[in-house]
């Protein structure tokens, strides 16, 4: 049973209070996803630490080169952001992508990450941009890739009953580089995708020098489509590349039957198709270098 | 938005906002959720977990010590009466077996929902799992076990019903076509949850409050569950949001939470929960439906035969009735030479399947509308000439012994047609991955549905206040698609008072109400609007005595208008309503200024072969539609509905084109989006997360047309509109989508994944 939600200001606070309850505290920003957990007893802390006032965790800065975005920015700050239009524009797309206005409104970036679902859209983009987490607990500061954190589905590495995700962060976009952020979706709003997928790709001297596929709900985690990305990798960013690419991703995922998303065998073809849609964008988004 | 149409009223045919929307907008309406009483208990229904099986017991004891809990009932609290409609096969909560997946088995009232919801799970329910029967051939095949034992084969109700010589019609065709069609599980998935609040009074009577589209039948089905007369009981109906057909009938929450409040004598309130409304909300029935149609080589329908097989659900409610439209009412839409249909509704280990908008002529609509262009094709006759060429007219004598009295469906189908060609590129890209295609259907419906010689009207109080303001009391509810702002139109017009002075009750009271059917078969604008309009003739003819009286006149020389009576011949000799009122009531005048009206339309009736004219008013209406297709996924993306419909004559136009939009949301969710999917008996979407209804961002462009053909009987000659905007939209889409990419789906959903299949059957099945 719940029994106190205490607002904290600073991160220091959050992790004495972590702390002090031992396991019994978990971390809540948007709660989008964690209410409906506690409501449903899949989660039953005692405890909620809300760290969406910590202002540290508000903002989105770009600094040293890097983007980096505070776990408590939501995703209509993500979408609305310049500066993440123009560094990562495939995240902008995806978070504009979650849930309605509202949840878009207090729902969190990093909630996104934590509630390690295989196909949350910003997740998927920032798989596919590299991106990094920082993890912050009284035992000091880690990082780790984001594609790292998953354990399996709804389960993530963090453990948000003694650490903290205090920020994300990637490199932007740069002008040799294009990106796609696509999804299938049963509606056009207020949906979970049937299918998504992001791709960072990166053209120098005409050939594809470097490429990063993410893809979900293919797998129990974001999904990196490897052997098609080796396959593009040095090759010319043309159309039977593209179509090759897209056809191995379709022999290398493997999602399951389900009743209310379609065959396996329907699901797959759908991959290509949303695969070679993705590439062919990202080809042309490509600044001229 | 395109209305075009002649006006002659005041306050009628104006499009005007609802009555009641500033209430709703700024959330001060009161729904049933917002009703509170003191000393009231919430009350939560255990349900079964299995889809079929015997409970071997069970133990409240743990239950019932909880702290805060008041009450916990079983079968053994209840009277066992058998309750429903036609087939009266329910319980209040199950004995000795549960028959799908959310039956009630026990209930709780406690101090709050949250210990009423942890006492439920103290209720230990041993259960022996049986075999059950998930789909209708399941249930059909030899030996299968039983849902009810004593309804062998599982069926719940057949019929065959035979205009005609078939036979000999079918041999005397150029083509005899037969295809076979099958519809789908959707639910009315209206906004607000059902729920009910009740109370025994000290005089021992029972007050139920509750969110219902039929208060009077909502009395008389408690009454029957729990052995008590209906005048024992008083429903009320505060604001309901939305119904949609899945409101009509009382549910089993009903005498169950009369139940707790006569055990705990405190009132208790139920509201189901989003999930438990999707476990137990009545989904349509679900048809398969095999259609032979004998047709002549110029596209001239002759002889139409159906078979049809459909699911009943694990009780009966009100799918036999539905049923029987199923099998009827598109026989009155062409004019075929002889039609039969042989039709069996299947008991399944499923949830009861009942009533939402169409009441089954949507589900036969799908079949015979998709066949119609079917068909067309074949023989090569344009599918709107075809329908021209077989559209019933006014002054038919149906097959069914419908009278038709107005008739707009050939005018609505020239409309249509002609509007989505118009729009329509047919070389919009015809080889390239998006392809787009044009198809139309119609529709024919009833306004108001006389079952045998029983009573198919409607009642309304009238009544003159001593400030002049008018009081309209029905007993029809208002599930948001206006009906007390039309109520209050036609006692403003009536009467020639302006509508601000009309107050329509904003709840209904069996014991103050007269007596009312409610709103269901399209009915109340009809039927209702009827009795409205009858007391207030009857009032205004009270008034005009008394005018009459103190202007020294007689009454047939006074006319009323916006609010004032002024002499025919002299404009200047004349009082307000206002002034009129004030000298009749508190005063020795004792003038009534009330009326009470019972009103029955002037309707056969059918026979015990079903046969008879039995509708106030038939309706008829067609929607254009434009989809495209996205070859590459199957998706179908419905890009513009262009409707029209014959009300007869639009009270309201805003709510008319407010119905069609709604019920174009609704045909294209059942078509493209909506899907309850079952699995073993177990429904595999219980929430708005996965059952996808429509957003705004999906709708089409809609452009409405209304047709006025100003019918005899209806008031004002107007005809419903409720039911038939939902219709036509599924076998229009099912066409447009043949026409973009040649390819039929026969079967609702349209998913994407069968489209792609059927588009390209290059996909093979793997691991």
């Amino acid at each position: 049973m719940l029994r106190d939600y205490i607002v904290v200001q600073t991160i220091d606070e959050c992790l004495q209070l972590l702390q002090g309850k031992n396991g019994k505290a978990r971390v809540v920003a948007g709660g989008t996803d964690l209410i409906p957990q506690i409501e449903k007893k899949t989660q039953q802390p005692a405890f909620l630490i809300d760290v969406s006032k910590i202002p540290e965790l508000r903002t989105i800065r770009q600094d040293d080169g890097k983007i980096y975005i505070g776990a408590a920015v939501t995703h209509a700050e993500v979408a609305a952001s310049s500066l993440i239009r123009q560094s990562a524009p495939l995240l902008a797309e995806a978070s504009l992508a979650v849930g309605s206005p509202q949840v878009r409104n207090i729902a969190t970036i990093a909630g996104n990450v934590i509630n390690a679902q295989p196909a949350a859209d910003a997740a998927i983009a920032l798989v596919a941009l590299g991106a990094k987490a920082e993890i912050i607990s009284t035992g000091g500061t880690t990082e780790e890739y984001i594609e790292n954190l998953y354990l399996g589905v709804g389960l993530s590495k963090i453990d948000s009953t003694s650490e903290l995700l205090s920020r994300i962060y990637f490199s932007p976009i740069d002008k040799n580089q294009g990106t796609a952020f696509l999804r299938m979706s049963p509606r056009n709003a207020l949906s979970l995708p049937i299918l998504n997928i992001a791709v960072v790709l990166t053209i120098d001297d005409s050939f594809i020098q470097d490429v990063r596929i993410a893809l979900g709900p293919v797998a129990e985690k974001p999904f990196r489509p490897l052997l098609a990305e080796a396959s593009l990798k040095g090759s010319r960013p043309d159309t039977d590349t593209i179509k090759k690419a897209a056809k191995i991703i379709h022999d290398e995922c493997s999602p399951r039957d389900s009743l209310l998303r379609g065959s396996s065998a329907y699901r797959r073809k759908m991959v290509q198709v949303l695969s070679e849609t993705a590439l062919l964008k990202a080809v042309a988004n490509v600044y001229p270098s | 938005m395109a209305i075009k149409m002649e006006r002659r009223h005041s306050v009628l045919g104006k499009a005007l906002p609802f009555i009641d929307s500033r209430q709703k907008v700024t959330g001060k309406a009161e729904y049933l959720a917002d009703l509170s009483f003191p000393g009231m208990l919430e009350g939560k229904i255990l349900r079964s977990p299995h889809p079929h099986a015997r409970i071997k017991s069970i133990n409240v004891d743990k239950a019932v010590k909880l702290p805060g809990v008041w009450a916990v009932i079983t079968a053994r609290d209840v009277p066992a009466n058998k309750f429903g409609l036609s087939v009266p096969d329910v319980n209040i909560l199950a004995i000795d077996k549960v028959r799908y997946v959310g039956d009630e088995v026990a209930a709780v009232a406690a101090d709050t929902a949250a210990i009423a919801q942890e006492a439920i799970g103290l209720i230990e329910v041993e259960y022996e799992e049986l075999p059950g029967v998930f789909d209708t051939t399941q249930a059909m095949e030899p030996g299968a076990p039983l849902v009810h034992e004593d309804k062998k084969g599982n069926i719940a109700t057949t019929y065959h019903i035979k205009r005609g010589n078939v036979d000999e019609d079918f041999a005397s065709c150029d083509f005899i076509f037969e295809d076979e069609f099958e519809t789908s599980l959707v639910q009315p998935a209206y906004m607000e949850p059902m729920g009910c609040v009740a109370k025994y009074e000290s005089n021992g009577r029972l007050t139920i409050w509750t969110s219902i589209q039929s208060a009077f039948q909502a009395r008389s089905e408690l009454a029957k569950a729990l052995g008590i007369k209906a005048s024992d009981i008083t429903v009320n109906v505060p604001y309901v949001g939305g119904g949609f057909g899945g409101k009509i009938w009382i549910r089993n929450l009903h005498p169950i939470c009369a139940a707790l409040a006569g055990k705990t004598g405190r009132p208790v309130r139920i509201v189901l929960t989003r999930e438990e409304e999707f476990l137990t909300m009545r989904p349509r029935v679900a048809a398969k439906i095999k259609l032979k149609t004998g047709v002549m080589k110029d596209g001239t329908l002759v002889a139409k035969e159906a078979r049809i097989i459909a699911m009943n659900g694990a009780y009966s409610w009100a799918a036999p009735k539905i049923m029987l439209n199923m099998a009827m009412r598109t026989d009155c839409l062409y004019r075929y030479k002889s039609t039969q249909t042989f039709a069996a509704l299947v008991y399944t280990n499923t949830v009861p399947t009942s009533g939402f908008r169409g009441y089954g002529n949507a589900q036969m609509h799908f079949a015979v509308e998709s066949q119609m262009d079917m068909i067309a094709r074949r023989i090569g006759v344009d599918p709107v000439v075809m329908r021209l060429k077989n559209a019933v007219r006014q002054g038919d004598k149906t097959l069914h012994g419908w009278n038709v009295r107005s008739c707009g469906l050939s005018k609505c189908i020239e409309t249509v047609a002609a509007e989505i060609k118009k729009g329509h590129d047919k070389n919009y890209d015809p080889s390239g991955r998006f392809r787009r295609g044009i198809g139309i259907a119609c529709m024919n419906h009833v306004s108001g549905n006389r079952s045998g010689d029983n009573f198919d009207g409607s009642s309304a109080t009238v009544k003159f206040q001593e400030d002049g303001k008018v009081l309209v009391f029905t007993g029809e509810s208002d599930m948001g698609q206006g009906a007390k702002t039309v109520m209050a139109q036609i006692a403003a017009e009536t009467l020639g008072v302006p509508l601000k002075d009309v107050i329509v009750s904003p709840f209904i009271n069996t014991d103050v109400a007269p007596f009312c059917l409610g709103t269901y078969s399209s009915r109340v604008t009809t039927v209702g609007g009827n009795a409205v309009l009858r007391a207030s003739q009857q009032v205004k003819a009270q008034l005009l005595i008394l005018a009459a009286k103190v202007l020294d006149t007689e009454p047939n020389n006074l006319v009323i208008r916006d609010g004032v009576v002024s002499l025919i011949d002299n404009p200047e000799k004349k009082l307000t309503v206002a002034e009129v009122c004030r000298i009749g009531i508190r005063t020795r005048e004792s003038a009534g200024l009330a009326s009470t009206v019972s009103y029955d339309p002037p309707t056969e009736g059918t026979d015990a072969d079903y046969y008879g004219d039995y509708s106030s008013a038939y309706t008829y209406g067609a929607h254009g539609v434009e989809v495209e297709v996205d070859t590459l996924t199957g998706t179908v993306k419905l890009l513009r509905v262009s409707a029209a419909h014959d009300v007869g004559y639009a009270v309201n136009p805003l709510g008319v084109t407010g119905q069609i939009e709604g019920g174009i949301s609704q045909g294209a969710g059942w078509a493209l989006y909506e899907n309850l999917v079952l699995k073993d008996g177990f429904i595999q979407n219980t929430s708005l997360k996965n059952y996808v209804i429509m957003t705004i961002k999906d709708m089409p462009e809609i452009t409405c047309h209304i047709i006025e053909t100003n019918d005899p009987i209806g008031p004002y000659g107007a005809k419903g509109i409720g039911e038939p905007t939902l219709i036509p939209t599924p076998p229009a889409i099912a066409n447009a989508v043949e026409d973009a990419i040649g390819v039929r789906i026969t079967s609702l959903p349209i998913t994407p994944e069968k489209v792609y299949r059927a588009f390209n059957n290059s996909i093979k099945e793997e691991g």
